[in-house]
């Protein structure tokens, strides 16, 4: 139930976030909150990384969108990477993945 | 078997004594507390005197118990009627099982089946069985992983497999009577009455029974004075029960289980709304809501069912509207982003808005991530999914499940009887720690069922059968007494402390009577037994039931036990070190004093002989116990059940 969160930072403006686990209205806060430290330390180029993360639900996405806005706010940007078939499913269907920039792994997208 | 007019005088001439034993109590008491109490020691005042009053309420106890005994003489049996015998077993050797099923086979009664419940599921016992021709139960598939409940588990397991009308229910070493049936159905005659107990008989008890195992009190004037207030207790073995009692006091633990747990499981569900609506204001008020419209609905005695509906739709509902909100979120931060300048945002925003009448399925909220405890959403079904059987007939809240089974019945209005003649032989334990398990189980099981569910709070009982059960649970707390009392003696004797003020004459002047006549009664009461080992044990006992009381009420809860009937090896002097502490103690406490006396004039002579007597009669019963835990058996000595039990007796006679 619990979604594992593990950051690595990959400079003073540059992190990735991988959860692991179901994102839902159990586990979202904590990455919203995550999301938010995070841009509090400067860090507003974020990659979230769902590879481990095996189902997202309506107040994962409300999460992540959240955290879209507080990035763009500063002038950053949150992309999502390694969404497995269902995830991607859910961002095709609610036409998020036209609002989010999607990769297939976290080094893609920082390439 | 007496006659009538001989029972009357003997209840009353029991009844003479005991008031006047009650009225000198009361009077020793008053003194004691208003004129005597040593004030200027009241450490040891107060806890000698607390002591004393303890034992005139278990005095009290004790009387009411016996005010209107019972005098029961067989009714002629049923003209008919089906009978199962449920032998359980566990881990008995396959030879001690065989005396039973084989005498169980030879109970004089047409329409009587005999099943083997074993517990242990093993070959050898299904092919015991199988040659004697019973039947032979074990527990199914639906047990594993699920709580076993030891005998009461068996039983209950086995009532589901069975049909019979009357179920006698034996102990694997409970060699029954041929005539067990036919002594005791006939109480069945009388509609209301749930079970009959017989008492337990040992027939292997050593000499001078060391471990004070034989119970002839209990079985004897106890059972009947219990008896004579409807309270007669089940316990567990040689009792005939009816089926019909006990199916409805398990339908009806079932509804009652149910609706606590569906009770527990709506409050729980109130506090994980009120989280829930933290996180979701809409959801968790919509969840409140119905779980206050299922809480209304339960008091009202709605149908469980239909309570279990409204919160189920409460849930789906608040899980659904929650996602809505989250939508809205969504589509809000969509907004602010279009308006920064990202028009796909814009696009996506109004996809999503125009999308919500059809809410996309895949990204409904996870129905588990409302908060909502598991637990208290799997109790909103029926179908006691923790348990192998959802209707538990035998209790299973305590590991003495005969005595909660009782008083269940009692409360539903069901009578009982005590049909006070020997039906069955059985084995009583063989070396004194099986003994002292026995006793240690029997004493935490029934603490535990006052804690589940008091007697005197319990809904159903009468004034009378609350006192009885509360009887029986008090007397677990007789070892604090106990413990005041062999201790006080050698207080006196050591320190010349006194917990009285008085001359010692006066003391003695008050004492002496209301001791005496106390002792007379008691005599009385037991004249055709003997219960002076049971009486040594129930004080020397005393560290077992301390441990007992905080075992039960502060510790974890005791495990059932199988009691091992054949004698395990061994010296035990280890198991009755505190009684053997306290009679060195004593013997010290008593040279000391008389050397005070005799060399440095401590001390007056009354004083000292009170104390010497009181000593000495600690030692007295506490030294059975230490003996009993070095006791060997007599060589050669082998106990045999009566031969008329034994296979062969009845073509013997036939021959």
């Amino acid at each position: 139930m619990d979604l594992g969160l593990e950051v690595r930072f990959l400079s003073a403006t540059r992190a990735v976030i991988a959860a692991r686990g179901r994102m839902n209205a159990m586990t979202a806060p904590a990455m919203k909150s995550r999301i938010k430290e995070l841009i509090d330390e400067g860090r507003t180029e974020i990659v979230c990384d769902l590879r481990e993360v095996s189902f997202v639900d309506s107040s994962g996405l409300s999460a992540l969108v959240s955290g879209l806005k507080a990035t763009r706010e500063q002038g950053g940007f949150l992309k999502v990477a390694g969404a497995n078939e269902q995830v991607a499913r859910i961002f095709k269907l609610t036409m998020l993945d036209r609002v989010f920039e999607m990769y297939a792994s976290s080094d893609a997208a920082l390439a | 078997m007496i006659d009538e007019a001989t029972h009357r005088r003997r209840v009353w001439t029991f009844r003479v004594l005991a008031s006047l034993n009650l009225l000198l109590g009361a009077a020793y008491l008053v003194w004691r507390y208003g004129y005597s109490l040593n004030t200027a020691a009241l450490w040891f005042a107060v806890p000698l005197v607390a002591a004393e009053t303890y034992a005139f309420v278990n005095t009290c106890l004790f009387v009411f118990m016996l005010w209107r005994p019972t005098r029961r003489e067989s009714p002629p049996p049923l003209a008919a009627g089906t009978v199962d015998v449920f032998i359980t077993t566990y881990n008995e050797p396959v030879d001690l099982v065989r005396l039973t099923v084989e005498a169980a086979l030879r109970i004089d009664w047409p329409g009587i089946k005999v099943h083997l419940l074993d517990d242990g599921a093993r070959p050898e016992m299904r092919a015991l069985a199988a040659s004697l021709g019973s039947g032979y139960i074990t527990r199914g598939e639906e047990w594993t992983g699920k709580p076993r409940h030891a005998k009461a588990g068996n039983a209950n397991n086995a009532l589901a497999a069975t049909d019979g009308e009357y179920i006698l229910i034996l102990d694997a070493d409970q060699i029954p009577d041929p005539r067990i049936i036919r002594q005791t159905i006939g109480y069945f005659r009388d509609p209301e009455l749930a079970f009959v107990q017989t008492p337990q008989h040992f027939y292997n008890l050593p000499p001078g029974d060391p471990f004070g195992n034989d119970a002839p009190l209990f079985y004897g004037p106890i059972m009947q004075g219990k008896d004579g207030w409807n309270a007669a207790y089940f316990c567990g073995s040689n009792a005939v029960l009816r089926r019909e009692a006990l199916l409805q006091l398990g339908v009806t633990e079932y509804v009652r289980e149910t609706e606590k747990r569906f009770q527990e499981a709506v409050r729980t569900l109130r506090h994980d709304a009120s989280a829930l609506r933290r996180q979701s204001r809409l959801a968790g008020d919509l969840l409140r809501s119905s779980l206050e419209a299922a809480h209304h609905a339960l008091r009202s005695g709605a149908p469980l069912q239909r309570v279990s509906d409204i919160v189920r739709q409460g849930i789906a509902a608040a899980g659904e509207l929650s996602s809505y909100e989250d939508l809205q979120t969504i589509a809000d931060t969509l907004q602010e982003l279009a308006e920064a300048g990202d028009a796909n945002a814009a696009e996506t925003r109004r996809h999503l808005l125009e999308s919500m009448d059809g809410f996309p399925e895949a990204m409904r909220r996870d129905p588990g991530s409302l908060g909502l405890r598991e637990e208290a959403v799997h109790d909103l079904d029926l179908t006691r999914a923790s348990e192998a059987q959802p209707i538990l007939p035998l209790a299973t809240i305590s590991v003495t499940e005969d005595m909660a089974t009782a008083m269940r019945l009692h409360a539903l209005g069901w009578k009982s009887a005590f049909h006070p003649e020997v039906l069955a032989y059985g084995l009583a334990p063989e070396d004194l720690r099986s003994a002292l398990n026995q006793r240690l189980r029997w004493a935490q099981g029934t603490l535990q069922v006052l804690i589940r569910e008091n007697p005197l709070t319990k809904p159903g009982l009468s004034l009378p059968q609350r006192l009885q059960y509360f009887t029986t649970m008090l007397s677990y707390f007789d070892g604090f007494a106990s413990l005041v009392f062999v201790l006080s003696p050698i207080v006196c004797l050591f320190t010349g402390v006194f917990p009285i003020r008085t001359p010692w004459m006066e003391f003695l002047a008050w004492l002496v009577p209301y001791l005496a006549l106390n002792r007379i009664m008691f005599l009385y009461v037991t004249r055709e037994i003997s219960a002076w080992r049971s009486e040594q044990y129930s004080l020397a006992l005393f560290p077992l039931w301390i441990r007992a009381v905080f075992s039960t009420l502060v510790g974890r809860p005791p495990q059932f036990v199988v009691t091992p009937k054949l004698r395990q090896s061994g010296n035990y002097l280890v198991l009755v070190w505190p009684q053997i502490a306290v009679i060195a103690l004593t013997a010290l406490a008593i040279g000391y004093g008389v050397w005070g006396l005799a060399f440095a004039g401590r001390g007056t002579v009354a004083s000292l002989a009170t104390n010497v007597f009181w000593g000495l009669y600690g030692i007295a019963m506490l030294l059975p116990i230490v003996r009993a835990a070095v006791f060997l058996p007599p060589p050669g000595w082998k106990p045999e059940p009566p031969a008329f039990l034994l296979a062969g007796a009845a073509s013997l006679k036939e021959g």
